[in-house]
């Protein structure tokens, strides 16, 4: 009962923002913060240029909210703005250089990890060590649990592309955590 | 907003390092169940370490107020030019073809097709197909 009432709070929600309630929208943005987050450090695995994507997600969707359909949820489709800008992104040779280094970034989240006094698995390391294109399907399909049509629309690459990605991809973290 | 979530440990190295059994979708649930051996409870972990500082509903309405205000002003600026720069290739237009008719065609035709090509051009029937919209 309560889950139904949230459903269609959140679908009233939607539907002002859609319309250009700028607190509607706000509202929305708030809710999706944390997950939006937590979504770009795990596919960046880079604190600041987590940060910088968020804030660049969230000034697409405030441009572009009079498209967005009410097809899926609103998490989902920042997801999807979050995916995509990464994605282009990284294919931008320059900006590519310019977050090169990786290593660097991932010692800051370490740092951060031994900051709070969690332990940082190697697992994580693992992770963060892939190629951007093989560990952003990992996380949606396995971690987030999209279907392969959505990933593959996502990333502008077939589903038989995708499929590959992620059998490769397991493949080598297989191998990497059993040395 | 996780739609699957299972949490057992990494049993042990021999389970890692098996290959896929079965095809298809017991495949795919086999490489899932693999993911959460490997990585998935770490990252969980991790994801409920990490408390990002949210904004306030305020900033973020005063975010969306500014955002819309920018848009506003760059569609403006975009159709002032727009209005200028056609302004220009009207006049010239206008001017070519009280000089030279036949020039004037040629132009008109080497502009069509180029439109034409343009317009046919995969590149731009792919772009923004959607890419907004779900």
């Amino acid at each position: 009962m309560v889950t139904t009432e949230r459903r269609m709070d959140d679908e009233t929600t939607m539907k002002q923002a859609v319309r250009g309630d700028d607190r509607a929208l706000a509202i929305l943005l708030r809710d999706n913060y944390s997950l939006l987050y937590r979504y770009m450090l795990k596919v960046t695995m880079n604190k600041a240029m987590a940060e910088d994507l968020v804030q660049e997600t969230m000034l697409k969707a405030i441009e572009r909210i009079g498209t967005f359909q009410l097809r899926s949820k609103f998490s989902t489709w920042l997801i999807s703005i979050g995916t995509r800008l990464y994605m282009d992104e990284m294919r931008k040779k320059e900006r590519e250089r310019r977050w090169r280094n990786a290593e660097q970034a991932m010692q800051s989240i370490r740092f951060d990890a031994a900051m709070r006094q969690d332990e940082w698995p190697e697992a994580l390391d693992a992770l963060g060590e892939m190629p951007y294109e093989i560990r952003v399907p990992i996380l949606l399909k396995y971690y987030y649990g999209y279907a392969y049509e959505e990933i593959a629309k996502w990333l502008d690459i077939p589903i038989g592309t995708v499929k590959s990605r992620l059998h490769n991809g397991l493949k080598h973290l297989r191998k990497e955590l059993s040395q | 907003m996780r739609r699957k979530n299972h949490h057992d440990g990494p049993k042990n190295k021999r389970d890692m390092e098996t290959e896929s059994p079965i095809e298809g979708s017991s495949s795919e649930e086999w490489e899932a169940e693999q993911f959460e051996q490997l990585v998935g409870r770490h990252l969980k972990q991790w994801d409920d370490s990490v408390t990002p500082e949210i904004p306030s509903i305020q900033s973020l309405e005063q975010l969306a107020g500014d955002q819309r205000d920018r848009l506003r002003g760059r569609l403006w600026r975009d159709l002032l030019l727009f209005w200028v720069v056609s302004g220009m290739i009207l006049s010239g237009l206008v001017l070519l073809v009280q000089r030279d008719l036949k020039l004037f065609i040629i132009v008109q035709v080497v502009v069509l097709m180029a439109a034409c090509l343009f317009v046919v051009s995969p590149v731009v029937r792919r772009e923004g197909r959607g890419k907004w919209t779900n």
